[in-house]
């Protein structure tokens, strides 16, 4: 089963997204704070990583950048959620952060499922 | 002068005069003597010499009047090449071709001399006013003006290009300076961007300047507009400064606002939409699944409803357009009002809640619906960041000229470098405890906003895992 390492503050969201993507066959690992998922991320390697941009603690773009350095996922594939999609595309290219996908909130449960599927298609899921 | 040349002219007829008619006697003597008949030929011949006598000495005097006329001139001119005074270039009493020559000049000279006089005065009248109200208006405007060179070479600075420039030396002093070298000795901190555009070509350009890393540490505008010669060439530069630290503070206030209030607006509605979507295209839902999606749907909904309401509520008081009615009130049964709506939440949290409101309190003459809500934005946080089995005060007391209302609470409290930005649109601590808990940092911005508007004051006291208390002020007898 492919695991997936969720990162999202709004308690409904993340509710949601756990939801949807147990139900499209994802072992999920659901954090609620920027801080927790780093942690989890650190502990133990997953498959891909689905994260929110802002959140306390710590944003998606500091977790990736700490992942990145060091870890067991340094090389997992990750999905970044923001409702400002372009000004942190820019500024990943500018620190020069490998991101597989920025999803745009507001988004289609539906159609990120079908792309995180495709961004592990190798792997089971 | 006039007077001297008519003696003189006089003085030269009487003399002229007098030679004629001795050249006549001693003519006629001498035709007698040679031919001493009486003869008409005799007598013709004596006419004759006696006309040619008369031709001679008006030849004499013509010539007399012309060197007359010349001598005056000469005397003019050389009293003219003393004094350099037209005044001394005067008509000469003389018919002749040379003293009418002369007197034309002098009426033109006169004419000449009155047109410039007359523009002299005119100008001088204008200038005078013009000039000197010039000089006062530039010196108390508040914007910098500098007129340079094309190579930026102070010709003139005021005093309050002084001042903003931040740069030293007084304005004489700045004359022939050059305007790059005197602002960059002030260390803008984006100078080196400028600076290399700063003398080109002559198109009317401005940029900013900025003092440090923060908008607050001091913006000025910088503009350059071309200085017109009289052919319509760019003879110089007019430069102006001025501060627009509080305009660009003002102008990122609003864009972060803006970005924050996108952001609030945008998390129920990305909740919505997800939630929705999914019950559109997943099949074989659970029912209390299905159910409990549509709870989130509504509540979030709800939310969007409650920020937006709040955003207009901001909106309108800062914008001073939200009416205030103000009113004199009772502030017990205003307190009573209060606990009434704030009762149902405290029971269902299972907390302590007291009320102690001196009894000597008695009106507040202010808009009672806005300090209601005010107190209930307080109450409400007071009740969302207190855990269960913790205690919520309202204590209200009668001060000389206000009336004080704290409200207290044993919650999770604020941290230290937290707590100067509470009272700041949209912000929520950044305490993971508060992350679970709904709120859009709109509560506090609004009851602030209520004290400001009845000229009151909100002061918030807190210590981390201990408790807070928030302390509202309002002058008794509002002069709203």
């Amino acid at each position: 089963m492919c695991k997936i390492l969720v990162a999202e503050d709004s308690f409904a969201l993340a509710n949601l997204l756990s939801f949807v993507l147990k139900n499209a066959g994802f072992d999920v690992d659901v954090h609620r704070t920027g801080l927790l998922a780093y942690e989890a991320a650190c502990r133990q390697p997953y498959d891909i990583l689905l994260l929110d941009q802002q959140m306390p603690k710590m944003t998606g773009l500091e977790i990736i950048e700490a992942i990145r350095a060091a870890g067991p996922n340094s090389d997992t594939p990750v999905f970044l959620c923001t409702a400002k999609s372009h000004e942190i595309s820019l500024e990943a290219k500018r620190v020069g952060l490998a991101i597989s996908a920025i999803i745009h909130k507001p988004f289609s449960p539906k159609d990120l499922v079908i792309q995180l599927k495709n961004a592990v298609q190798p792997l089971k899921v | 002068m006039i007077t001297r040349d008519i003696n003189q002219i006089y003085r030269d007829g009487l003399a002229t005069l007098l030679i004629i008619g001795l050249s006549l006697l001693s003519l006629g003597f001498v035709v007698a003597q040679w031919r001493p008949d009486h003869t008409l030929s005799s007598y013709l011949t004596l006419a004759l010499v006696m006309a040619a006598g008369l031709v001679v000495s008006l030849g004499v005097q013509r010539l007399s009047y012309a060197m007359r006329a010349a001598e005056a001139l000469s005397s003019r001119l050389s009293s003219f090449e003393q004094s350099s005074k037209l005044e001394t270039l005067t008509p000469i009493f003389d018919a002749g071709a040379v003293g009418r020559g002369w007197n034309s000049l002098v009426e033109l000279l006169g004419k000449q001399q009155l047109d410039q006089r007359v523009e002299r005065r005119v100008a001088d009248a204008v200038g005078n006013v013009s000039g000197e109200r010039f000089a006062r208006a530039l010196r108390s405007i508040s914007d910098g003006l500098v007129i340079s060179d094309r190579y930026g070479r102070f010709n003139y600075a005021n005093p309050a290009w002084l001042s903003l420039s931040g740069g030293s030396g007084t304005a004489e002093e700045l004359i022939g300076q050059s305007l790059t070298e005197h602002l960059a000795a002030n260390g803008y901190r984006n100078w080196e961007q400028v600076c290399s555009a700063l003398l080109e070509g002559t198109r009317p350009v401005s940029w900013e300047l900025r003092f440090g890393e923060a908008t607050a540490d001091g913006v000025l505008q910088l503009s350059r507009l071309p200085l017109e010669g009289r052919m319509h060439e760019t003879e110089g530069f007019v430069w102006s400064l001025r501060n627009i630290t509080q305009n660009t503070l003002a102008q990122e206030a609003h864009e972060s606002f803006l970005a924050a209030a996108t952001h609030e607006l945008r998390t129920p509605l990305t909740n919505i939409k997800a939630y929705s979507e999914s019950l559109l295209d997943m099949e074989e839902i659970p029912r209390a699944q299905q159910q409990e999606f549509f709870n989130v749907i509504h509540s979030e909904a709800e939310r969007l409803g409650r920020l937006l309401n709040q955003l207009l509520d901001i909106q309108q008081l800062e914008a001073g357009s939200m009416t205030v009615d103000t009113a004199t009130f009772d502030v017990q049964r205003m307190l009573q009002e209060v606990q009434l709506h704030i009762q149902p939440l405290i029971t269902e949290k299972q907390l302590n809640f007291t009320c102690r409101i001196a009894p000597d309190i008695k009106t507040l003459q202010a808009d009672k619906e806005k300090v209601i809500s005010c107190l209930l934005n307080l109450l409400g946080n007071a009740i969302k960041y207190t855990n269960q089995g913790g205690e919520i005060n309202l204590v209200a007391e009668q001060q000389e000229s206000a009336v004080s209302i704290a409200v207290e609470d044993t919650g999770i409290g604020i941290a230290e470098d937290q707590l100067p930005h509470v009272f700041d649109r949209f912000y929520r601590c950044q305490d993971e405890r508060v992350t679970d808990i709904e709120g859009n940092g709109l509560g506090l911005a609004f009851a602030m906003e209520v004290a400001r508007l009845h000229h009151g004051e909100l002061h918030v006291e807190s210590q981390l895992n201990v408790g807070s208390r928030f302390i509202l002020r309002l002058p008794l007898g509002s002069n709203l």
